[in-house]
Order: structure tokens, then C-alpha cells, then sequence
């Protein structure tokens, strides 16, 4: 589903010029669950964010669905990740315009989903990550914790292939970032696709494999023998 | 027994919505000691954040009474509030909350000038501290040009420059790896063991929690649960 | 403190570039239009003010009345002896200056120069303030033979260096008669009623005219303006009840007349006298003077309002885009607290920032203003100096500021008085902006969809007038001088010489040209007086101009009578004593100087502007009395025909140069002022579009910058190019759409009260008013899309990154 030959992505400031991912080949089938670790400002970010089609690698190759993605235009991008993946930002982005009701009924607004379908499937995905007692409110009545589960709610609503979650419970308690954990493996087994940002090892635990990011470079991957059976 | 610096009585938080009312604290009672290390948890939406705002006069109680050193602070002027808050208080935001336009040495910068730091003076301590925080590479860049966690950072540094009498931290390593966050707290350790601040935390993290003198827990905006750390050793 | 602010602000504005540009740019060009226009209108209104004694100089004007007692018309022109006579019976009258206009032919050094010249009682020279640089304005008249010049009047007479004390020839009638130059003063200000080049002892021009020696002691005929110098502390109200009293006593026995004879039926006085202040004449379109037409006061009126209007949109777009600016700010106001900075420090910050951009947008217009000027001077045809109008900046300035002062210092202060945990929790907690900015956005778009529609119909309308029915053909029309000749001569000599050129069509002389000056007065019939426009022409004239003959018959070239007692009027003077064409035939007529019979009636024929009714008129038939000689060229010769003139004129050998016209540009001159006007309207309806659009940019950037995030992730999870680009620019439709409804019914208000100002007025239909509501929604719309479509097609992440 993934793969990515010597992916490389450089920031250039006035002065200076940050090498934010250096070299990085990875692979990852369908149907993997893989979490990445590493240091605050190892490029974990910026991977996904490429590998999410939100943004281009400066160099190197990324094959995503057999397709070359890494020169694609803006325009193209966007018709591969229309209902392709789903999104959870380390920072939230929900809409403050929006209710939490209608950031999550978003995306299928965009798909086109019937108006019944839609509520069914939203209401499912705030109950799941317990926030349906706030769906009217607006993302700035919410506390951290729960902007992060109305996030979550909006990247699994439609049901993806693949989602991208960066740090998903880095903003919750161990209850609810258990539910979350919960989630996701539940997607996982299901049949999607699923790359995890975590700086907490319990939650890594629960993925296939572990890419370790250092300074833009993959260190090592550990793969977890528990569940490495698939 | 010496006066607490930190005074909350009765303290309820409520919003309005048309007929419906959220009830984010509720009658909240707690003090803090000068010199204590507190750290607040709970669940996500249990109101850590909103008590934290509170105890940093950014927000006020619905109903209840706080005493910051003795001095009332919901019946003083809101310029006695930002002269309080000013000379006292240092804040790290859960959501970082960093200026856009404003480059990471002048992030820092910032809480200086309000405090009239003469600029020799003022150079040298945003330099400790980017130096601290291993940020020496980043100072010129703007915020959004840095990492989660890096902003972090700088959230907490510029909590810091100003060493404060009592420093308030949201989160303080929601975003960080482990090895960073454990940097943080050893931090945290030293300014209070040290230098005798004043610290009050939330987080989600156990062993982060049992780091400072004295946890409560909150639930659904009441103290469920408050012990010394010494204590819960014996009592898990 | 402030170096820290300072390189936050210039940051900003580098970061900011288009916001900065747009904002300082559009602030910059309201303000520097707001200037010319301020020192124009200003000047319209101080016409006349740099006379000393302006505030109490007045122009005597006759008030007709009609028997219900209502107004009815008032007139300049006197009689001869009002003036002496009022300095004589009127104890508030200090000085009087009679004034009479008339084309002479100047000879100096063998050259000739047909030159206007403006005959004054002496007194004149007390009365009004002029600044001598040769000779002495004292005693200047004290012969009759004295002449004034201005300085660009000597200069082209007689040539630079002293000219008091020169010789002069004066033609007057056949003969030329001595004059000397006494002094030469600076050439008037242009905010002038009574302009001259040339200025000439009244008293003498009796002795020169046989018509005005008639007029001595004849109180019936008015040709006269009649200026008063009022002693100094008189009480207006009891001067102008002596006036009033005086006119009585010398026509003791009007009303009586006129009830005898019928044409007066009220129960009062039929006329009565009134004062009317120097200061005043320039903007009183009911008394046009016979010198300069007057300003229709409207005209400046609705340029003031442009002008206000655009100062109004400019500072709107600066209150929406800084206001803008801080609630995308709120957050930064919410940290800087918590960082611990007082209201004071926020106030000082923002309202700073805001001040400073407005200097620079002040600044910018006095850049502005004065790169402009020339352009502006010869758009309005009036002389005009930032110089001279330091209180215009001063004022304009100090709006600037508290234009600056009042958008940086309102949204600060709202937000600084939140707690910090609302303003960063929430971004846009500003009270009520998203209202306030709809409110004022709104407005903006009706302002615009008004001033489209006043542009558009103004330009329309002056061409719908330029294109009526005249009633005459004045194509390829050459006017031709006398220049000092005897008119009656040079045609016979050209009819002689072109007659029988196939490039000249025909050939024919009149005393004045279309637009060349006029020249009326007062006609009796079956005991009615009226006023009529005279024109003195040769037999040939109504068919050469191939005016339509609706009864009787034209002059006849054999019939010595028609000379002496034959006139031909057009329709609107035969309805104006209440004839048909046929009735009016064979009337009557006296001036109580001729007694004239008419012997036809043309179709009107607009000789003057068509704001105005066509107006009664006559030719009467007198060669002696021909200023221009008039050929028209055949069709597409005109070239030949100037040629073949040329040779004519220098065969005649009259030593004058040749100065020519056409006829139909002439004519045009009518409409400079309404032209003039339409240009002035319709560019700076342009720019103050220009402003508003520049806000609208502006605006549309800001709006896409504060939902750049929402954007982003909309994109993110689905939505098209397409799909964001309208999402943004709908909201601005649907204001544009609103604010249709506020903007058309006042613009046809508007518009419909000024074409009651024209005679002639196209249709107003509901077209020009939708196409002005696209027009705008197009404008708007293409604004928007760009930004819009620009976020919608860049990299999500970087959106996302600014959060
Ligand atoms: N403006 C508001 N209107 C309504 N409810 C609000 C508003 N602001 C906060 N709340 C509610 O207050 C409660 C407490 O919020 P707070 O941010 O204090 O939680 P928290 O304990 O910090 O949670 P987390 O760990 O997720 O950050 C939440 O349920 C939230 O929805
Ligand atoms: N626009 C930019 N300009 C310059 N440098 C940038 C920019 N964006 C990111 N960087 C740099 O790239 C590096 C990687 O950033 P990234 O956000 O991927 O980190 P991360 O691994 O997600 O860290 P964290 O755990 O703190 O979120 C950082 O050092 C950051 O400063
Ligand atoms: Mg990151
Ligand atoms: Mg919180």
C-alpha cells in the first residue's frame, strides 16, 4: 500500500535549512497497523504528513496504491485522498465554526453520503469515542482531550483504508486513550490501514511493528511478536 | 501554619447554554502551599485545565472565592490582577498558545519586556534558556515552523524565564517523547526542590504525577480523590 | 518596549505585505482624492471671497413675480441710472459700479486683436480688490480714455516690459479712437464672477455706443449689471426694505400698468429688488450673470458627497481589515496577558500599529494629491494649489488619524477587556465584529452598486442630450471672425471669391455665434413684456442654417423693409406670448427703441444647452451688426474650404489675422460644463469604486487567511477546488445581493432628482440599475475567487501549519 524509496523533505528558512526527513524507505502492506516513535522534532510529523498526501517529499520516490505520488499536483493529490484516508492531526484542526456534530458529519458530506446514513454513522463514531454529550457544542468548548476524540471520531467516520493518527492520545487520560487504542485496533482488524505518531510505548504496543525515527532516519524497527501473525 | 499562597474556596465553574447549563467545576475547595509541588489529574474534560486557568486569573470562577497570598483576588481590579499575575505567575498552556508572528527568541522575549528586564539581562536569559531546552538552532524560527513538541517547548521555557514564585503547567509534556518529558520534569524538580517555586501540573501520567508532593484527582469537576505521594506508595 | 512592537509591526507588514499594501495603498488614495476634492469644493465655494470688501458687496437683482405672488424669474441686468440713483437715495450705499461686456478690436503697433473688454464705473476699482504691479490703480479712470490691463493682456498686446503710459486704438462702430494704459494688475484669481482682460471706463462707453447713449434715462430697458459697496455695519434687512422702497418710487406706476393693460393681475408689486452677495453669484444658477455662468451649487454638492463617500469607504476598509487583523489576532492579545501585559500595554500596540499605518496612508495622499493636481486642473478647468489649502490637509490629516485611532484602538480595547481563557479559546471573540463588519461591508457594496449606476446614467444622459435634435444643421459650419472688419463687407467679399468654389456650400454672417456670447432683452407685445434672445443676421441665414419655416416667411434679400422693421422668432417666442405660429405672424413688437413685425416662425432650435426649455428667440436683420461670417463646406471638403478662405482672407487685405471655428463645436460648448461634470462624476465614481474595490481585496484575503485552517482541513477531508472557492465567495454574493436592495432605490433617487435638472432626460429604466448590481457582483466575485482559489489549491499542510 505504502512504499517509499529515500523519501526526503527539507525546510528552507532565510538561514537556515532543516533536514526534516533524510533518506527514509519504508514499506507497509495493507492491512498493517504501524506506530512511529522517536524525539520531538525527529520528522515524525512530516512523514505522515507526506505520506497522508497533504504535503510533497523534496526528493525520492512514494508509491502509494501502485500509483507515483511524489510529483503529483495539488489537484491530483486531492482526488487520491478524496474517502481514501482519514486524518488525525497532532493538533486537532477541527473547525471552529463548525459543532462537533458537524465536523465529524464533514467528510461524508464530501463523499456524498444519504442524509440518514450519515447520522447513523457519525452518531456510532461519537459514541465510540465518547463524546456524543458535547456533539452541539463548538471545538472551543471542549477540553483538550475531547477535541482530540472528536478528531479521531472525524478521521474513522468514513471508514478509510488507511488512517494516519498523529499522537491520538497524547491529550488523554489513560482510560480514554485506552478507548482510542480500543478503536483503532478494532479498525485494524477490520482491514485498515493504520500509521500511529506515539511517544508512549504502552500505546505501541498495540501495533504490528514500530518505526523508530532519529533526526529525519529510521534507527530500527521492532516488530511485535505478540501479534506479528497476521 | 504560614498562610497558603494559593487559596480556592467553593469555587464553581459553569457555562450557560440557552436552557441547558454545563457544570465544569463544582464547588472546588484547595489550597496550595508556597513551595509545593501539586499535581492535578483526571479525565479529558474533567476541568484540570479550567482550575488551572483559575489559579492564573486568566479566567473566573462563576461563584467562590480565591486568595492568592492572602489577597482576594475575585474582588480585585483587573489591573491588580495583571500586576499580580505579572510578578508571580508563570503559565504553560496545554494548546502551547506561542505568538505566530513572533520568532522563538522573542517568544521568550516577551514575558521580559512586560517585566521591564533591561536587554543586556534579557539576552542572557533567553540564551540559558535556549540553551536548556536545546533550542539554540531554532530561535529564529517562527512557530509554525516547528514541531508539536517543540512548541512545546518553548511553551515551557517561556514559562520559565521569568522565574516565577509559582509556576502553572498544562500538560507540560503531553507531546514530548519520553526521554524529553522526563527532562521537563527534572526541571520542574529542581526550580522547586531548589529555588522553592511553587508548582502546580496537570497530567496524565502516573509517574509524572507522583513526582510532585501531592495529587488531586479530579472527576466530572469535583475532587474525587486527593492524597501526598508518600502516602499512595503504601496505600497501592 | 517600542523597538520590540516596532519590529513586530514591520514584520506584519512585511509577512502581511498585500493587507499592508492594500491598507495603506487604499487609505492613500480615499484620502489624496478626499484632498482634491475637498480644495476643489472649497474653492467653489469661496468664489469671489479674496475681494477686500467682498462681505459687503452686493449685485442689485430684479425679482419678477407672478400675480399669485410666486417667483418667477430674476434678472441681472438694470437699468442705466439705478446705479447713481441708488447712490444718491440709498444711505447704505457707499460706491456703485455699473458693468457692461463687448467684443472690440484693439490695435496696437498695426496689429489687431479682437479682444473682450469689460467697461466699469471707476468706482470699480474702490469697490473690488485688484493688485496693481505697473502704474496706479488710483485715478486710473480719471480720464475716459484709461485702460487697465492684466498682466497676460499686456503681455499680448503690447509685449513685456512697462507698458503705463502706451497708446492704444479702440475700435468702436467704424471708427478707432485713442485710449492709454493707466495700469496693469496680476490676472485674477480663478475664483472670479466678473473676469476681465481688458477694463475700460464705463462712462465712456455712452459717448461710443449710440444704443447705451439710448439708454440714459430710460428705466425700461436692463442691460446693465449694478454692483453696490454697502457702509460698513448696515443692517441687511432694513437696507434691502429701502431697496425695496426705492423701486417703487422710480416705477411708481408699474402694477397700475399692468393691470390696465392686463398682464398684471396680482395684488402686490410685480418686481421688487433684492441684494445679492458677491460671495454668493457663483453658485446662484437663478441669476447666471452675463459674464461667467454660474456653478450649479448640486454639482459640487453631489462631489462632496462622492467625496465624504469615499472618505467614509476608505475608512471603512480600514476599520474592517484592522479589525479583521486583531480578531485574527485575538489570540495573541490572550497570550500577551497571560504573559502578563496590561490593557494599557495591548492599547499602546495595537492602537500604535494602527495610527502608524494611517499616517502612512496620509502621507501617501498628500504624495497622491499633488502627482494628481495637474490632471485635476485641467479636468475642472480651475486653477488650483495644495499650498493654498494647508487646512484642507491639516483636517484631512486629522482623520486620518482618528480614522487610524478609532479602528486600532476599538477592536483592542474589546478584546482586552475579555479574559484571557475566552480569547484563546476562541479566536473570533469579538463582540458583535462579524456583525459590525457585515453591517459595514454592506454599506460598501451599496455605496459602489449607487456610484456605478450615478457613473453610468450621468454618462448616458450627456449623451442623450448630445445627441437631440437640434433644429438646425451645424455640420461643417466654418465661424469665421471679423476680427475688427466690417462683417457686411468681408461676406459680400467671400460670397464674391467662394461663391462658386464647389467646396463651399453656402455662405451667410450673424452677429454672434452660437455660444459665442448672447445677447437678450425685454420685447413688448399686446402689453406682455418678455425677455428674448436676439441675434442680428443677414437675409440668408435661416436657410443656411436650414432651419424649418413653420408659417410666414423668411427675410427677403430685396425688401428694404425687412432691414428696418421685420423679425423672425422661433416657436418657443410665439409661445411664450401665447400665439400659435400662424397668430404670431404679423405681430408687433417694441423694445421701446424698434417696433419690429414678425414676419415668421421657425422650429425651435436648441442655440443654447438643452437643460433648458428651448428659449424664445429672434433674428432680426442687420448688416451693419455682423461679428462672424459662417460658410459651410461641403461635405468631406472641409479641407478645401479652409484653403479656399484662407486665399479669400488674404485677398480682403484687412490686416487682421484669421481665427475661425465650427459651428458645431461652438455648439458644444454648451454642454463643457454638463461634459465637464459627467468626466469629474464618472472618475471619481472610478476611483471610489477603485477604493472600494481595493477594501474588497483586502477583505476577501483576510476572510480566506482567517479560514486558511478551516480550508485546509475541509480539503483534507474531501472537499474540491470548486467546492472551496464558492464556499468562500458565497457569503459575499449574498451580501452583494442585500446590499442591491439598500444601494438601487437610493441611486434612482438620486438619479432622478438630477435629471429634473434637464429639460431633455433619457429614460431611467431598471437596466442600468441591474447591470450595476452585476457589474459589482462581478467585480466582487472575481476579487474573492482569486483568494479563494488560491488557498483552495495550495498544500493542505501548509494551511494546517499555521494553527
Ligand atoms: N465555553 C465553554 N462552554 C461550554 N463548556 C465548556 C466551555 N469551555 C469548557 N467547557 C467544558 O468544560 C469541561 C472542562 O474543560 P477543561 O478544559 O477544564 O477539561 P480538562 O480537564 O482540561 O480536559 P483535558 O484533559 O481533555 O484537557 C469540558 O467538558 C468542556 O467541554
Ligand atoms: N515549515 C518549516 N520550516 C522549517 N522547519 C520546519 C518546518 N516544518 C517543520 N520543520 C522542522 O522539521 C523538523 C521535523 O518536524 P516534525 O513536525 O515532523 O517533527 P515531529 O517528529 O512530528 O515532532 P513532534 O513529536 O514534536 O511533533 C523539526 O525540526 C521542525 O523544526
Ligand atoms: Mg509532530
Ligand atoms: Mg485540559
Amino acid at each position: 500500500m505504502i512504499k517509499t524509496v529515500n523519501l526526503s523533505k527539507t525546510y528552507r528558512t532565510d538561514e537556515v535549512e532543516t533536514t526534516a526527513l533524510n533518506g527514509v524507505s519504508i514499506h507497509i502492506t495493507p492491512g498493517e497497523f504501524v506506530s512511529v516513535m522517536g524525539p520531538s522534532g525527529c520528522g515524525k510529523s512530516t512523514m505522515l504528513n507526506i505520506l497522508g498526501l497533504l504535503d510533497s517529499p523534496s526528493d525520492g520516490s512514494y508509491v502509494f496504491n501502485g500509483t507515483e505520488v511524489a510529483t503529483l499536483s495539488e489537484r491530483q493529490r486531492a482526488q487520491l485522498r478524496k474517502g481514501n484516508i482519514g486524518f488525525v492531526f497532532q493538533s486537532f484542526n477541527l473547525i471552529d465554526e463548525l459543532t462537533v456534530y458537524e465536523n465529524v458529519e464533514l467528510p461524508l458530506l464530501y463523499l456524498g453520503v444519504s442524509a440518514q446514513e450519515r447520522k447513523d454513522r457519525v452518531a456510532a463514531a461519537l459514541e465510540r469515542t465518547q463524546i456524543m454529550h458535547r456533539k452541539d457544542h463548538f471545538p472551543q468548548q471542549l477540553s483538550g482531550g475531547q477535541q482530540q476524540r472528536v478528531a479521531v471520531a472525524r478521521a474513522v467516520v468514513a471508514n478509510p483504508a488507511l488512517i494516519l493518527a498523529d499522537e491520538p492520545t497524547g491529550n488523554l487520560d489513560s482510560t480514554n486513550g485506552e478507548e482510542v487504542m480500543k478503536l483503532l485496533t478494532e479498525l485494524n482488524e477490520a482491514g485498515t490501514t493504520i500509521v500511529m505518531v506515539t511517544h508512549s510505548p504502552a500505546d505501541a504496543e498495540y501495533s504490528h511493528r514500530t518505526i523508530h525515527l532519529f533526526d529525519g532516519h529510521v534507527v530500527t524497527e521492532n516488530f511485535m511478536s505478540k501479534t506479528y501473525a497476521v | 501554619m504560614e498562610e497558603p499562597i494559593i487559596r480556592l474556596v467553593n469555587v464553581t465553574k459553569s457555562y450557560d447554554h440557552g436552557l441547558s447549563q454545563t457544570h465544569v467545576l463544582r464547588r472546588v475547595s484547595l489550597d496550595v502551599h508556597a513551595g509545593e509541588f501539586l499535581s492535578i489529574m483526571g479525565p479529558s474534560g474533567s476541568g484540570k485545565s479550567t482550575l488551572l486557568q483559575i489559579m492564573g486569573m486568566l479566567d473566573e470562577p462563576t461563584q467562590g472565592e480565591y486568595f492568592f497570598s492572602g489577597e482576594p483576588v475575585h474582588r480585585l481590579s483587573a489591573r491588580r490582577k495583571t500586576q499580580l499575575h505579572r510578578e508571580n505567575i508563570g503559565f504553560v498552556f496545554q494548546a502551547y498558545h506561542l505568538i505566530d508572528d513572533l520568532t522563538v527568541y522573542e517568544n521568550l522575549e516577551t514575558p521580559l519586556l512586560y517585566r521591564k528586564i533591561k536587554s543586556s539581562e534579557r539576552k542572557s536569559i533567553v540564551a540559558e534558556a535556549l540553551d536548556r531546552f536545546n533550542m539554540v538552532a531554532k530561535k529564529d524560527l517562527f512557530p509554525s515552523q516547528l514541531s508539536g513538541g517543540q512548541q512545546q517547548l518553548v511553551g515551557v521555557a517561556r514559562a520559565l524565564v521569568i522565574q516565577p514564585k509559582v509556576i502553572l503547567a498544562d500538560e507540560p509534556t503531553g507531546n514530548l517523547h519520553s526521554s524529553q518529558g522526563d527532562q521537563i520534569m527534572e526541571s520542574l524538580r529542581t526550580l522547586n526542590r531548589e529555588d522553592g517555586v511553587t508548582i502546580v501540573q496537570v497530567t496524565h501520567n502516573q509517574d509524572y504525577a507522583h513526582i510532585g508532593d501531592r495529587v488531586v484527582e479530579l472527576l466530572d469537576g469535583r475532587i474525587e480523590r486527593e492524597y501526598r505521594v508518600d502516602e499512595s506508595v503504601n496505600t497501592e | 518596549m517600542t523597538g520590540h512592537y516596532l519590529r513586530q509591526a514591520a514584520r506584519l507588514l512585511a509577512k502581511q505585505r498585500l493587507h499592508a499594501l492594500i491598507n495603506v495603498v487604499g487609505l492613500a488614495t480615499a484620502l489624496g482624492l478626499c484632498i482634491l476634492i475637498a480644495v476643489f469644493v472649497k474653492q467653489e465655494h469661496s468664489f469671489d471671497t479674496w475681494h477686500q470688501n467682498a462681505d459687503r458687496t452686493y449685485r442689485v437683482d430684479r425679482i419678477d413675480f407672478n400675480p399669485d405672488g410666486s417667483f418667477s424669474s430674476q434678472q441681472s441686468s438694470q437699468p442705466y441710472n439705478l446705479a447713481e440713483s441708488l447712490l444718491r437715495d440709498h444711505p447704505d450705499v457707499e460706491a456703485a459700479v455699473r458693468f457692461n461686456q463687448s467684443e472690440v478690436v484693439i490695435r496696437a503697433g498695426g496689429v489687431m486683436h479682437q479682444q473682450n473688454v469689460l467697461f466699469a464705473d471707476p468706482s470699480v476699482l474702490q469697490v473690488f480688490t485688484y493688485v496693481p504691479v505697473q502704474g496706479a490703480l488710483e485715478g486710473a479712470f480719471s480720464d475716459l480714455a484709461g485702460v487697465v490691463l492684466t498682466e497676460t493682456a499686456a503681455d499680448r498686446i503690447l509685449g513685456p516690459g512697462n507698458v503705463v503710459g502706451r497708446e492704444l486704438e479702440v475700435r468702436f462702430g467704424d471708427t478707432y479712437l485713442p485710449a492709454v494704459v493707466t495700469a496693469v494688475i496680476e490676472d485674477l484669481p480663478a475664483g472670479t464672477s466678473l473676469p476681465f482682460e481688458v477694463l475700460m471706463n464705463f462712462e465712456r462707453a455712452p459717448l461710443v455706443y449710440p444704443w447705451i447713449a439710448r439708454r440714459i434715462d430710460n428705466w425700461r430697458g436692463s442691460s446693465f449689471e449694478t454692483y453696490v459697496l454697502l457702509r460698513e455695519g448696515t443692517d441687511m434687512q432694513a437696507a434691502t426694505q429701502t431697496l425695496e422702497r426705492l423701486r417703487t418710487q422710480y416705477y411708481p406706476t408699474l402694477a397700475e400698468e399692468g393691470r390696465q393693460a392686463g398682464w398684471w393681475t396680482g395684488e402686490g408689486e410685480p418686481a421688487t429688488y433684492g441684494f445679492v452677495s458677491l460671495t454668493d453669484l457663483h453658485l446662484q444658477p437663478n441669476a447666471p450673470g452675463q459674464f461667467v455662468t454660474p456653478t450649479d451649487p448640486k454639482y459640487s454638492l453631489i462631489l462632496l458627497g462622492i467625496g465624504l463617500l469615499i472618505l467614509a469607504l476608505a475608512a471603512i476598509n480600514f476599520t474592517l481589515l484592522t479589525l479583521g487583523r486583531s480578531s485574527i489576532r485575538a489570540g495573541e492579545i490572550g497570550v500577551r496577558k497571560a504573559l502578563g501585559a496590561g490593557r494599557r500595554d495591548i492599547l499602546v500596540q495595537f492602537g500604535g500599529e494602527s495610527i502608524l499605518t494611517a499616517l502612512l496612508g496620509f502621507v501617501g495622499a498628500i504624495a497622491l494629491a499633488s502627482i494628481l493636481m495637474p490632471a485635476a486642473i485641467s479636468l475642472t478647468g480651475r486653477e488650483m494649489s495644495l499650498a493654498d489649502n494647508l487646512d484642507v490637509l491639516l483636517a484631512v490629516g486629522v482623520i486620518a488619524i482618528l480614522t487610524g485611532i478609532l479602528s486600532g484602538a476599538y477592536p483592542s480595547v474589546v478584546i482586552s477587556r475579555n479574559r484571557p481563557s475566552d480569547t484563546l479559546r476562541g479566536r473570533l471573540r469579538l463582540t458583535g465584529s462579524n456583525t459590525l463588519s457585515r453591517a459595514l461591508l454592506l454599506t460598501q457594496f451599496a455605496a459602489s452598486i449607487a456610484l456605478v449606476a450615478g457613473a453610468l446614467v450621468m454618462q448616458a444622459q450627456i449623451g442623450y442630450l448630445l445627441s437631440q435634435e437640434k433644429g438646425y444643421d451645424d455640420s461643417n459650419v466654418l465661424v469665421v471672425e471679423t476680427n475688427g472688419t466690417d462683417g457686411f463687407e468681408l461676406t459680400s467679399h467671400l460670397r464674391n471669391s467662394l461663391g462658386s468654389n464647389g467646396a463651399v456650400e453656402g455662405i451667410s454672417a450673424m452677429s454672434l455665434s452660437f455660444n459665442r456670447g448672447y445677447s437678450s432683452s425685454s420685447w413688448m407685445a399686446a402689453g406682455v413684456e418678455k425677455r428674448a434672445y436676439i441675434y442680428n443676421v443677414d437675409t440668408e441665414l435661416p436657410d443656411f442654417l436650414r432651419m424649418e419655416l413653420l408659417a410666414g416667411r423668411s427675410f427677403e434679400a430685396g425688401r428694404s423693409s425687412d432691414s428696418t422693421e421685420a423679425v423672425v422668432v422661433n416657436q418657443a417666442f410665439a409661445r411664450d406670448w401665447g400665439w400659435t405660429a400662424e397668430e404670431a405672424v404679423g405681430q408687433r413688437i417694441t423694445d421701446y427703441d424698434n417696433e419690429p413685425v414678425i414676419i415668421g416662425v421657425v422650429a425651435d432650435m436648441n442655440f443654447r444647452s438643452l437643460h433648458e426649455e428651448v428659449q424664445p428667440m429672434m433674428l432680426t436683420l442687420n448688416e451693419g451688426w455682423l461679428a462672424f461670417a459662417l460658410i459651410r463646406a461641403a461635405p468631406g471638403r472641409t479641407r478645401d474650404a479652409v484653403a479656399a478662405l484662407e486665399d479669400a482672407w488674404q485677398s480682403f487685405e484687412s490686416g487682421a489675422p484669421l481665427r475661425y471655428t465650427f459651428l458645431n463645436e461652438d455648439v458644444a460648448q454648451a454642454y463643457e460644463q454638463d461634459l465637464r461634470w459627467a468626466r469629474i462624476m464618472g472618475i471619481a465614481a472610478l476611483l471610489a469604486i477603485l477604493v472600494a474595490c481595493m477594501g474588497l481585496f483586502g477583505l476577501a484575503a483576510m476572510t480566506v487567511a482567517r479560514r486558511t485552517k478551516e480550508i485546509g482541513v475541509r480539503k483534507v477531508l474531501g472537499a474540491t477546488v470548486g467546492g472551496v472557492t464558492l464556499l468562500v465567495s458565497r457569503d459575499f454574493a449574498v451580501l452583494v445581493g442585500i446590499a442591491s436592495l439598500v444601494g438601487v432605490p437610493l441611486a434612482y433617487l438620486g438619479l432622478n432628482r438630477w435629471l429634473e435638472g434637464f429639460a431633455y432626460r433619457m429614460d431611467l429604466g431598471l437596466s442600468w440599475f441591474l447591470g450595476s448590481c452585476l457589474l459589482v457582483l462581478l467585480i466582487a466575485m472575481a476579487t474573492v475567487s482569486i483568494h479563494a482559489f488560491r488557498a483552495a489549491t495550495t498544500d493542505p499542510v501548509r494551511a494546517l501549519r499555521y494553527e
